[in-house]
C-alpha cells in the first residue's frame, strides 16, 4: 500500500512546494481563481489539438495546451495594462466560463473523447508514475530558479496590482512572465493530479499562512509546511478509508483550513 | 535441550497456525471489472474461488474512479476477468499499478472475455474517425447481454480456471456445460415470452443493447444519444420524438447511467414511456445473477409494452371493487 501511494506522495508534496509558493503570489494579487481559468484554457487547447491532430500524441497536445495557457497568460498581462474599472476576478470569471463552454461545444460537434479531454481536469494521483514525476520536478525546478532570480521583481509588482498606478512596460512584461511561468507549472500538474489538487494546494496553504504571518518568508514556510502535512493526510485517509485519492488530498486541505481559521478565533479572542 | 523444546512445540504451533490460512484460502482469487463477469465466475468456479469485481454494477463502465483498493485486490489476484476490446479504458493505468506480469495483457492471468464472441457494429475500414463520438474500434462492447454469449464467456472462464486448478477441470467443465444448458433453456422461455414484441422497434439511450436487442427478436429505431456518449442538443430531441410517433414508437430503453431526465423528456414528447433496464448485474436492485438480468429485463419490457397499449389488464383488486 505504501509504495502503491508513494509516487502520489511525492507529487504532492512537489505540487505543495511550488504552489503554495504561487498562492502567495495570487493572494495578494487577488486572483484566486486565475489557475482554475488557466487549466481551462489548457484543456481548451487539449481539445482544439485532438481535433487538428489525427492521432493523439500527448506531447502535440500539451503543446497546443501550453499554447492556450500563454494565449491566457498574454490577456491577464495585457488586461491589467487596459486599467479599466473591470476587477481582474471578472476578466478570470470570463475566460474560465467561455473556454468550459467551448470545450462543451468542440466535443459536441467534432465528437472528440469526451473522457479525454475531462480527463486534463480530473487526474489520476493514484497513477503517478516516477518517470512523470521526475520530468515535472525538472519544469518544476527551472519555473523556480526563474523565480528566485527574480523574487524581488514579482513580489514588488505582485505587492503594486492592487493599487491603481499604471504599469510599466517592464512590469507589463515580467506580468506575463509571471502568468506564463505560472501556466507552465498548471498545465503540467493538472494532467496528473486534477484541478481540485491544485487549486486546493494553491489557495489553501497560502491563505491559511496568511492569516497567521504577515512577512513573506514566513508565509512561504508556514505554507509548505501546512501543504506538506495536509497532502501527507489526505493521501493517508485515501489509503486508509479506500477513497479516490485526488479528492482525499483537498478534503484534507480544507480541514487544515478549518483549524487555521479555529486557531485564529480562540489565539485573538480577548482574555 | 529440554528447554527448548516446549518453545520448538509452540514454535510447530504458530508455524502450522500461520500456513492455515493459506490452506483455508486455496481458492483462486478472480477480480472481475464489473460483477455481471464476477456472477458469471461464482456460477463457474463454485467453491473453487472468491471473486470480486472492481466495479458495482449501476455505473458507467466508461467512468469509473480507480480507489486505491482497486490496486490492491488486483495484487493479490491469481485471475484478472474483463471485457477485453477498449470496453474498460480505466483499465491499462490500475495493471500498470498493479505490477504483477500475470495479469498484464497476454499473461496467463489476464482473462479477456471477448475471445470467441461474434461482435456487433464492427466498424469497416475507412469510417473510423473520431467524428463517429465515443465509438468502439472493434465493435460493440456490450456482449454480455446476449445470454448466449454467456455461453462462450462460461467457457472462457472455466479454461482460464483450468488452467491455474487443473485439478478441478471436470467440475469447471461440467459446471460450464450446466450453465450453458440453464442459458438455452432460459433464452427460448424469453423469447417465446417476449413474442407480443417481436418486431417491435424501440429508442435506446445509449448504443448498449443491440446484442439484447438482437436476441429478443426487436429492432432499434434511433438513440435518444445523437453519436455514443454525446448528450442530445434540443433539435435531436424534437426530431426523435416526431420520429418515434410517426412511426408509432413508444418504448425508450435507458441504463442505470444515462440521463434518466433526458430520455423522459423524450418519452414525454412521443407520449411514449421509458423502461430502464438492468445493463449490468446489480445495475437494479434485485438483479443479482446474469439469468436474473434477462428475466427483469424481458419482464420490464413486456409490462412496458402492455402499459403502452393501453390494455389496463390489471386484475381488479379488493380495493378497487370496494
Amino acid at each position: 500500500m505504501i509504495e502503491l501511494l508513494a509516487p502520489a506522495l511525492v507529487a504532492c508534496l512537489l505540487l505543495a512546494c511550488i504552489l503554495s509558493y504561487f498562492g502567495l503570489h495570487v493572494l495578494l494579487r487577488e486572483v484566486i481563481f486565475v489557475d482554475l481559468a488557466l487549466a481551462q484554457l489548457a484543456a481548451l487547447g487539449a481539445a482544439v489539438g485532438h481535433l487538428l491532430s489525427a492521432h493523439t500524441d500527448s506531447f502535440a497536445t500539451y503543446l497546443y495546451s501550453f499554447g492556450f495557457t500563454l494565449a491566457g497568460a498574454g490577456i491577464f498581462a495585457l488586461v491589467r495594462t487596459a486599467r479599466t474599472r473591470l476587477p481582474q476576478e471578472a476578466l478570470i470569471g470570463i475566460v474560465y466560463g467561455v473556454s468550459a463552454a467551448l470545450v462543451i461545444l468542440l466535443v459536441s460537434k467534432s465528437a472528440l473523447d469526451r473522457d479525454e479531454v475531462e480527463s486534463m481536469l480530473t487526474g489520476r494521483l493514484l497513477f503517478a508514475e516516477w518517470g512523470e514525476i521526475g520530468a515535472m520536478a525538472l519544469v518544476f525546478g527551472a519555473v523556480a530558479l526563474l523565480h528566485f532570480a527574480l523574487r524581488r521583481q514579482f513580489l514588488e509588482i505582485s505587492e503594486q496590482s492592487r493599487t491603481h498606478k499604471s504599469p510599466t512596460r517592464r512590469q507589463n512584461l515580467l506580468d506575463f512572465v509571471f502568468y506564463a511561468s505560472f501556466g507552465v507549472v498548471v498545465t503540467s500538474s493538472v494532467q496528473l493530479s486534477g484541478v481540485l489538487v491544485v487549486f486546493g494546494l494553491l489557495i489553501v496553504p497560502a491563505s491559511c499562512a496568511a492569516i497567521f504571518f504577515a512577512s513573506i518568508s514566513n508565509r512561504l514556510l508556514a505554507g509548505w509546511l501546512i501543504g506538506t502535512i495536509s497532502s501527507s493526510a489526505g493521501i493517508a485517509a485515501s489509503a486508509i478509508w479506500d477513497l479516490p485519492t485526488g479528492a482525499a488530498v483537498v478534503a484534507a486541505l480544507g480541514v487544515a483550513f478549518a483549524l487555521a481559521v479555529l486557531g485564529s478565533i480562540f489565539s485573538h479572542a480577548p482574555g | 535441550m529440554n528447554q527448548s523444546s516446549p518453545s520448538r512445540k509452540i514454535l510447530a504451533v504458530v508455524l502450522f497456525a500461520a500456513m492455515m490460512p493459506s490452506f483455508a484460502t486455496a481458492e483462486v482469487r478472480v477480480v472481475t471489472t464489473n460483477p455481471t463477469l464476477a456472477d458469471l465466475t461464482r456460477q463457474i468456479g463454485g467453491d473453487q474461488v472468491r471473486v470480486e469485481s472492481l466495479m458495482r454494477g449501476p455505473e458507467n463502465p466508461h467512468n469509473v474512479i480507480p480507489k486505491p483498493s482497486f490496486v490492491m485486490k488486483l495484487r493479490k489476484a491469481d485471475l484478472f476477468v474483463h471485457l477485453g476490446l477498449d470496453a474498460e479504458p480505466w483499465v491499462p493505468n490500475l495493471l500498470r499499478s498493479a505490477r504483477q506480469a500475470r495479469l498484464l495483457s497476454g499473461g496467463r492471468g489476464n482473462i479477456d472475455t471477448s475471445t470467441g464472441i461474434v461482435l456487433l457494429e464492427v466498424p469497416s475500414q475507412g469510417e473510423l474517425t473520431r467524428a463517429l463520438g465515443d465509438i468502439h474500434v472493434y465493435g460493440n462492447t456490450h456482449y454480455v447481454l446476449d445470454p448466449l454469449n454467456g455461453i462462450v464467456i462460461g467457457r472462457t472462464i472455466a479454461r482460464a480456471l483450468t488452467r491455474v486448478e487443473p485439478e478441478h477441470a471436470s467440475l469447471f467443465d461440467e459446471r460450464a456445460r450446466e450453465l450453458e444448458r440453464e442459458l438455452r433453456a432460459l433464452t427460448e422461455k424469453l423469447t417465446q415470452a417476449m413474442e407480443p414484441l417481436a418486431g417491435a422497434r424501440v429508442v435506446t439511450y445509449h448504443r448498449t443493447w443491440p446484442y439484447f436487442l438482437k436476441r429478443f427478436k426487436l429492432q432499434k429505431l434511433d438513440e435518444v444519444e445523437p453519436k455514443p456518449g454525446i448528450a442530445p442538443g434540443p433539435r435531436h430531441i424534437a426530431q426523435l420524438a416526431k420520429e418515434m410517433e410517426r412511426s408509432g414508437v413508444g418504448l425508450v430503453i435507458v441504463e442505470t447511467f444515462s440521463n434518466q431526465r433526458t430520455a423522459q423528456r423524450v418519452a414525454d414528447l412521443s407520449k411514449g414511456r421509458t423502461v430502464l433496464l438492468a445493463q449490468e448485474v446489480n445495475a437494479v436492485p434485485g438483479v443479482e445473477t446474469y439469468q436474473a438480468l434477462f428475466e427483469y429485463n424481458t419482464e420490464a419490457l413486456l409490462a412496458a409494452h402492455r402499459e403502452l397499449n393501453g390494455a389496463s389488464t390489471n386484475p381488479p383488486t379488493a380495493e378497487t371493487t370496494r
